[in-house]
């Protein structure tokens, strides 16, 4: 296994514990390991949202750092990285972005539908709230990429 | 039309044997990683002109010992 594939298999894992730390946080409902965490957003202040914000972003930081720090003294001289990782991190740059796109959309589209034609008893994201808003792009972002760290490893697998 | 699909094929593996050189070695002397060697010789991925000729010079022979466009 690569440097950067070994990279992109710690990653997928931390910002996987970053998307669980984000949904515990935003939602409740199902209780899990002490945390609750569902469908149902609970609102909060914003005060509170900026502090999850900064904890998110410090922890992604912290985590990121630490792995690259790992690896590097791991790989010594080396050559940790080539051409072929480059393509495949843009491949999955592309995904990601494709992904991002996409979930985008699909809130975007939720909330005129919702707007347009409420009414009926499907979950749904009330994003005239700051909570949700928050959660949904937060959500987005962590979640691309985690989608980011699964096409490396996919590409890595397939070429 | 589109123009017919040919594949990029190399000699990497068999001559590498041949010198007894590691992927490792290779790697090393071309500036890339070992794996990278280990998908080129799979055919798994084509390299940049700029490898390929590297790898060419590698072995002390020409482009066109090493590597071949075939339909």
């Amino acid at each position: 296994m690569s440097h950067a594939e070994r990279y992109a298999w710690l990653s997928l894992i931390a910002w996987a514990a970053i998307l669980f730390f984000l949904i515990t946080r935003f939602t409740a409902g199902i209780d899990f390991l002490g945390q609750s965490f569902g469908l149902t957003i609970v609102e909060q202040s914003a005060g509170k949202l900026l502090w999850t914000y900064v904890t998110l972003a410090v922890i992604a930081i912290a985590a990121e750092s630490v792995i690259a720090a790992v690896l590097a003294a791991r790989a010594g001289e080396k050559v940790d990285r080539d051409e072929r990782d480059i393509a495949i991190e843009a491949r999955a740059n592309l995904a990601s972005y494709w992904f991002m796109a996409a979930a985008l959309n699909v809130i975007v589209l939720h909330v005129l539908l919702n707007a347009a034609y409420g009414g009926h008893n499907l979950p749904q994201l009330n994003l005239t709230s700051l909570t949700g808003v928050a959660f949904a792009l937060l959500f987005v972002l962590a979640a691309a990429e985690i989608v980011k760290r699964i096409a490396t490893i996919w590409n890595y697998r397939a070429a | 039309m589109s123009p017919k699909r040919r594949r990029i094929r190399n000699r990497i593996h068999e001559l590498r044997t041949a010198r007894g050189i590691s992927q490792g070695a290779l790697a090393d002397e071309v500036g890339a990683t070992r794996q990278t060697i280990n998908a080129i010789e799979q055919e798994k991925y084509a390299p940049s002109l700029e490898l390929a000729f590297r790898i060419a010079e590698a072995f002390e022979m020409s482009f066109e010992e090493v590597w071949t466009f075939e339909a």
